[in-house]
């Protein structure tokens, strides 16, 4: 007992007290985008430009509220859902591109969910990129 | 935890197949808009299904809305009476924060033709 309670607040404590600059965690999150069926390959390679590279495409459907549409017998429309994992970092310049690509032509939405854990060091390297900006972190 | 989207947020809800209608009706009538759905498989424990003499459909469907967060509380228990466990949509509804979002049309809110999602 004595042993665990001398071990944890000096382990607490020069966390805290000696914080690194140099360490930076990049959270990462992930990017739910939704847009209309076959429009997703060309938000992809946007994605991937914007260094987002792994991408995932599930297949779904839409509820317009639309009076018009629901009067047209077209309520549901089909979807496409893309799965993103992107750094919190890229997110802003990301949107700012997309955004008026997703308001005419896509009809779609996007939003980011905060990861809060993930298992892996290579793979939380290759999605954060630590070898293009030379961060060295393996935190995550 | 400190740069989360302070208006919106997910609501995932997970239900049997073709339940997603009494869901979205219930969220619609709660002030959500639009919302998407993805086919998806459960997987089901067959010892509990073994034990309780019931089958659990694998085929469930997810519906993800993008809500405000002062609607969050009622839609989360509207869904619940409509489709929760205990009904046949055996849905399980929960949300999540969401730190950045676009392509939510604010001017059209109120009225009743927004834009889908």
């Amino acid at each position: 007992m004595d042993k665990k309670h001398s071990i944890l607040p000096t382990f607490l404590k020069r966390k805290h007290e000696k914080p690194n600059p140099e360490v930076k965690v990049n959270k990462l999150e992930l990017m739910i985008t939704v847009v209309e069926r076959k429009k997703s390959d060309k938000f992809i390679s946007i994605f991937q430009e914007h260094n987002a590279h792994v991408s995932m495409v599930v297949l779904g459907r839409g509820t317009a509220p639309t009076e018009l549409l629901n009067l047209l017998g077209i309520a549901e429309s089909s979807k496409d859902v893309i799965l993103s994992v992107i750094s919190e970092s890229l997110i802003e310049p990301l949107y700012e591109e997309i955004k008026d690509v997703l308001k005419n032509e896509g009809r779609g939405i996007s939003f980011t969910i905060p990861m809060s854990s993930m298992v892996g060091v290579t793979m939380y390297k290759f999605l954060t990129h630590v070898n293009e900006k030379k961060e060295g972190t393996t935190n995550g | 935890m400190d740069n989360l989207n302070q208006q919106y947020e997910a609501i995932f809800c997970i239900v049997n197949y073709g339940f997603t209608d009494i869901v979205m009706e219930t969220a619609k009538q709660n002030g959500a808009r639009g919302g998407t759905i993805i086919n998806a498989r459960g997987t089901g424990n067959a010892e509990t299904e073994k034990f309780y003499g019931i089958v659990i459909s694998p085929d469930k469907e997810i519906v993800m809305i993008i809500i405000e967060k002062e609607n969050r509380d009622q839609i989360l228990h509207a869904i619940y009476e409509a489709a929760g466990l205990e009904s046949l949509g055996q849905g399980i509804i929960f949300s999540l924060p969401i730190s950045h979002v676009l392509g939510i049309n604010k001017e059209i809110q109120s009225e009743t033709t927004t834009e889908g999602d």
